[in-house]
């Protein structure tokens, strides 16, 4: 009874949604016609997910060709300041339009769901949890979050903790200079770009903690980088990371 | 389907409007709904998608007419419209909306629920309008909340209708506000609060809000003497609060004619004012984007019921709410969707708004603000501080409503295309500084009087700004009615250019179809309409005498205009230009005043103003009559205006038109006295007419003193049909066939007197009324008369009622 009953509700609740707000997929325009699909559809969606490639243990990087998983180049070369790194996807086809309209379009609901899909999918991978004490977002210079409205890192890193049951550790790691996007430039000014525009508060919520670091997308590393570099100087025991994609 | 309530609104508009057409018995249509509900969920569950919705469509047709059909029954039968005992009796209920204000009177609305009359109880319901007068008493000495159980001793208004050939009647506008009878009180002492009545609910207390909200407006906005409010304050309040009653007629004129109207009117572009300002401000002591649309919806709501307001404000508020709610549930807004839902649950809660102005101009101002808008302003110039915006707004609100204004107003009107650029802006600073006043004047006594002055100011730019283009009658003027032809070929071509033609050329012809279709609604190319023989209408003008005469071709001579004694009604605009107008006529060849009394002179005003006059007729002018003076200050300078006394005779088309009555005599200005009015006789072969206007037994027997063979076939019945004319032996001397009686429907002179009817009824005289017939029009086939009247008209037009 409670169930026909609660079947008919969502039936009339889909019917109401379909005649007053009738809504189409942001990405191939289909009418959104599942109850609870919002903004993007249920068959796009399900085109963002895990990329099933190697990957490199310390950095995360995917590796182009199905080799058995092996650290890469360049963290067998030096020492990263990111002791581990995690990614869902590349930087492309669906999930970056995505992230695009979750960042640029204003659609803060795909950042929870973003933040969904990254605990479901790299929830369980013990080598980037293990030991995790608090997550730190990273942070947007305050005018460009007033722009924006949000900060997309944020979202992310707030879903994650609560999948997770981790603290998260908002306004210790702050961007105090509004330097340009680092989309907007090349890979080698991107280092330069982003030296000094972090800083630590609070360090004590910091000292001795091994602290994941949460953002949208890795590039080249460097914005991750310079944060992991400022967390450890504020006392932090090691700096993890996690992206949606990388580029 | 990107709008869905589009097919749904007109579905259920089409129901609306067939059933008012057609009367079908409301068991069928019940019966009819429930079947294609069936089918309709039959289709669903076979999963025939469209088959579906199309039922589902015929579902709302019926549900349409099924409202209307019930409504309209239950309207018409309602026992408070039916009631019209004369005289006061006393009716008891709630109060379902706060009182409102006009110049020394107040009205209520009342939802009865007992009428009391001689120790007698009746339980009747129905709403009902009083009208408080309180001559010259400011402010209203009415303190009264919205759900107060009152007492009121009041009398039945009657009908005020005019039913003059196809006239819209009147009497729908109750209809259409869902207000079954008026009644007026003659004091505030008339009207009992009850104790204990008044529940305390969300209602009153937005009610007292927007009392006590009036009243700190009152108290820094009265004129000098503290007898009125002052047109700033009237303003403001209209714009802040919806309450337009305290305006005077020569701002409300100001304001129509330079086509700002609508910025007094609360609408879209107020509620569009508030969302932006209230944004604006959330943003500013950084509240994140969505609380601040759900802060928005709830101030919303509240202003909406605060202003208490007519379709307008409820379309404008439905669509702001509806567009913030998508945006807070992530879902797409179409804007054609969320019109044509409003405009859906309006017409659910009350099916007759589709008759209703208000409703019919909201709606066709933000639709074609939506479908055009963006077209437009590709074609306009990128000018900065958004004038261009501001610009294409007005274009398209305007190219929706342009018909509507022609057809119903008969007014044509480009000047609010550029004063909108400046009164728009001034309306928003108006608005913000209005809600700031509001809000600091109930704090402190002086930053209220600083913001008033500040409010005054802007008030007065803004008043200034729509006399602008006074002097420039080409930005703004009446014109007759347009054929439904040409509305019907503008509305078409205008929609046709939305598409995108497959054949090549079709685009610039239906934009040269358009601009045709245009150019006759803003002009009216045509001619009168042209008479073969002498045609005379007397109109339904109430209690009054006005007299249209057609000569045999395109000359048209108007006697008097009609008139309600005091300010509260122009029956020169509301019912003799109307007529007019309907009739193809710009100019008036002959226009006439009989004498300055109210019920003559006071319509032709306004009918002067109207239309084009070559001559003025009169015979004796009133000393110092305000009318009388606005009459020849509205007359150009090019109209020739003459004295008609006795012996004056003029040829026109064939036609003999002789002056009977007065006597020449000095001075020409003079008392007004009914004796002295003047009496015309107008010709054609052996046809004639006899126009007495309001001469008494005395002048009738001067008259046959100096005309002996005095035969007429027809005689407009002396003053209105009153004892004191009409004289058997003035009437067995000119032996008419017809005797035209001008009166008003339940009139309280109590003319026709019923002696004179018995007498005409002895002398075998056949007696026409304007009180039941309605506007009658008597032409010549020959020697026969060939009689037309409005109410045979209305029974031929419509053999249910």
């Amino acid at each position: 009874m409670k169930l026909i009953s609660r079947r008919l509700l969502s039936s009339w609740g889909k019917t109401a949604e379909l005649l007053f707000f009738p809504s189409f997929c942001e990405l191939c325009r289909a009418l959104l016609e599942e109850p609870g699909e919002k903004v993007v559809c249920r068959r796009c969606r399900e085109k963002v997910r895990r990329l099933a490639a190697p990957f490199c243990p310390c950095c995360g990087g995917f590796f182009e060709v199905g080799v058995e998983p092996h650290l890469c180049q360049t963290c067998l070369g030096k020492e990263p300041l990111l002791a581990r790194h995690r990614s869902l996807a590349r930087y492309e086809g669906h999930v970056k339009e995505v992230i695009l309209l979750f960042k640029f379009r204003g659609f803060k609901i795909l950042g929870d769901w973003l933040g969904d899909l990254l605990a479901d999918n790299l929830g369980n991978d013990d080598d980037l949890w293990e030991g995790v004490e608090a997550l730190v977002p990273v942070p947007l210079h305050p005018r460009k979050e007033r722009a924006r409205g949000f900060n997309q890192a944020q979202i992310l890193a707030r879903r994650l903790a609560k999948h997770k049951s981790l603290s998260l550790l908002e306004r210790r790691l702050i961007k105090v200079v509004n330097v340009p996007a680092q989309t907007s430039l090349e890979a080698e000014e991107r280092e330069n770009n982003v030296r000094g525009a972090f800083r630590a508060r609070k360090a004590k919520d910091l000292k001795g903690k091994t602290i994941l670091l949460v953002d949208d997308v890795y590039t080249t590393g460097s914005t991750l980088r310079e944060c992991s570099l400022v967390l450890r100087k504020a006392g932090a025991r090691e700096v993890r990371a996690v992206t949606v994609a990388q580029a | 389907m990107p709008f869905p309530f589009l097919f749904l609104t007109i579905s259920l508009s089409s129901g609306i409007l067939v059933a008012s057409q057609a009367s079908i018995p409301l068991p069928v249509l019940v019966f009819l709904l429930l079947v294609s509900l069936i089918a309709a969920w039959l289709g669903f569950a076979l999963r025939h998608n469209r088959l579906s919705f199309a039922f589902i469509l015929a579902a709302v047709c019926f549900l349409g007419m099924t409202l209307y059909a019930y409504r309209d029954h239950a309207y018409e039968d309602n026992a408070l419209r039916q009631f019209d005992q004369a005289g006061y009796v006393d009716f008891s209920g709630r109060l379902y909306k706060s009182p409102s204000f006009g110049q020394g009177r107040t009205f209520l609305h009342l939802r009865v629920e007992k009428i009391h009359r001689l120790k007698r109880e009746e339980n009747v319901g129905g709403n009902l309008r009083v009208t408080v007068l309180h001559p010259d008493q400011y402010p209203s000495p009415l303190k009264l909340l919205t759900g107060d159980r009152i007492v009121v001793s009041a009398r039945i208004l009657p009908v005020r209708d005019f039913r003059n050939f196809g006239q819209p009647r009147l009497a729908n506008l109750r209809k259409n506000q869902n207000i079954h009878n008026h009644a007026i009180s003659k004091s505030p002492l008339l009207v009992e609060k009850q104790e204990g009545g008044g529940r305390f609910s969300a209602f009153s207390l937005i009610s007292s809000i927007r009392q006590k909200l009036q009243q700190s407006i009152e108290r820094h906005f009265s004129s000098p003497g503290r007898t009125s409010l002052s047109q700033e304050g009237a303003v403001l309040e209209a714009m802040l609060l919806g309450e337009r009653g305290r305006l005077d007629e020569t701002t409300t004129r100001a304001l129509q004619k330079s086509g700002l109207f609508h910025l007094i009117a609360i609408s879209g572009a107020h509620v569009a004012i508030l969302s932006a300002l209230l944004f604006f401000i959330l943003r500013l002591i950084r509240v994140r984007q969505r609380p601040a649309y759900l802060v928005l919806i709830f101030i919303l709501l509240f202003y909406a019921s605060l202003v208490e307001g007519r379709a307008s404000v409820h379309r404008a508020a439905i669509m702001a709410l509806a567009y913030l709610a998508g945006k807070l549930l992530w879902k797409n807004v179409n804007l054609i969707n969320t019109v044509f839902f409003s405009a859906f649950f309006l017409l659910l809660s009350n099916p007759f708004f589709l008759f209703d102005m208000g409703f019919e101009l909201t709606f066709a101002a933000t639709f074609s603000i939506i479908l055009f808008m963006p077209r437009v302003l590709k074609h306009l110039p990128r000018l900065p501080l958004q004038i261009s915006e501001l610009f294409g707004l007005s274009l398209t609100a305007q190219m929706g409503i342009l018909p509507f204004l022609v057809r119903s107003f008969n007014r044509v009107t480009f000047s609010a295309l550029l004063l909108n650029l400046a009164a728009v802006p001034l309306t928003g600073l108006i608005m913000g500084l209005g809600f700031l006043f509001l809000l600091l004047s109930s704090l402190s006594f002086s930053i209220g009087q600083l913001l008033s002055q500040a409010l005054a100011f802007l008030i007065r730019t803004f008043l200034f700004v729509s006399h602008l283009f006074d002097g420039l009658p080409v930005f703004s003027y009446r014109i007759p009615t347009p054929h439904l032809a040409t509305v019907i070929g503008y509305f078409v071509f205008l929609f046709l250019l939305l598409l995108r033609p497959k054949i090549k050329g079709l685009r610039p012809a239906f934009f040269i179809s358009f601009a045709f279709c245009l150019a006759l609604l803003i002009t009216y190319p045509f001619p009168a309409s042209s008479s073969k023989t002498l045609k005379l209408t007397f109109l339904d003008v109430g209690q009054g005498d006005s007299i249209l005469v057609e000569f045999p071709g395109r000359k048209k001579m108007l006697i008097d205009g009609g008139g309600v004694p005091d300010a509260s009604f122009d029956i020169g605009e509301h019912v003799v230009s109307p007529f007019l107008w309907r009739k193809g006529i710009k100019t008036i060849d002959y226009l006439v005043s009989t004498h300055a009394h109210p019920d003559h002179l006071n319509g032709i005003k306004t009918v002067a103003a109207n239309f084009r006059v070559i001559n003025f007729w009169e015979s004796f002018s009133p000393p110092q009559n305000p009318v009388y003076q606005d009459l020849l200050a509205s007359l150009k300078p090019s109209v020739k205006k003459a004295r008609v006394f006795r012996g004056f005779v003029r040829e026109e088309a064939g036609v003999r038109i002789e002056a009977l009555h007065p006597q020449e005599s000095t001075p020409y200005v003079r008392e007004t006295s009914n004796e002295e009015s003047l009496v015309l006789r107008i010709a054609q072969g052996e046809l004639s007419f006899l126009l007495t206007a309001d001469v008494g037994s005395e002048s009738e027997l001067d008259i046959l003193r100096h005309f002996d063979d005095l035969r007429v076939q027809v005689l407009k019945s002396p003053h209105h049909g009153s004892r004191t004319s009409s004289s058997l032996f003035f009437l067995e001397k000119i032996q008419p066939e017809v005797v035209v009686i001008s009166a008003g429907r339940g009139n309280v002179y109590g003319v026709p007197h019923p002696d004179v009817l018995e007498r005409y009824e002895r002398l075998g005289i056949r007696i026409l009324r304007t009180d039941s017939e309605g506007a009658i029009e008597i032409s010549a086939d020959g020697r026969t008369l060939v009689i037309r009247t409005a109410r045979q008209e209305s029974q031929e037009a419509s053999p249910a009622m």
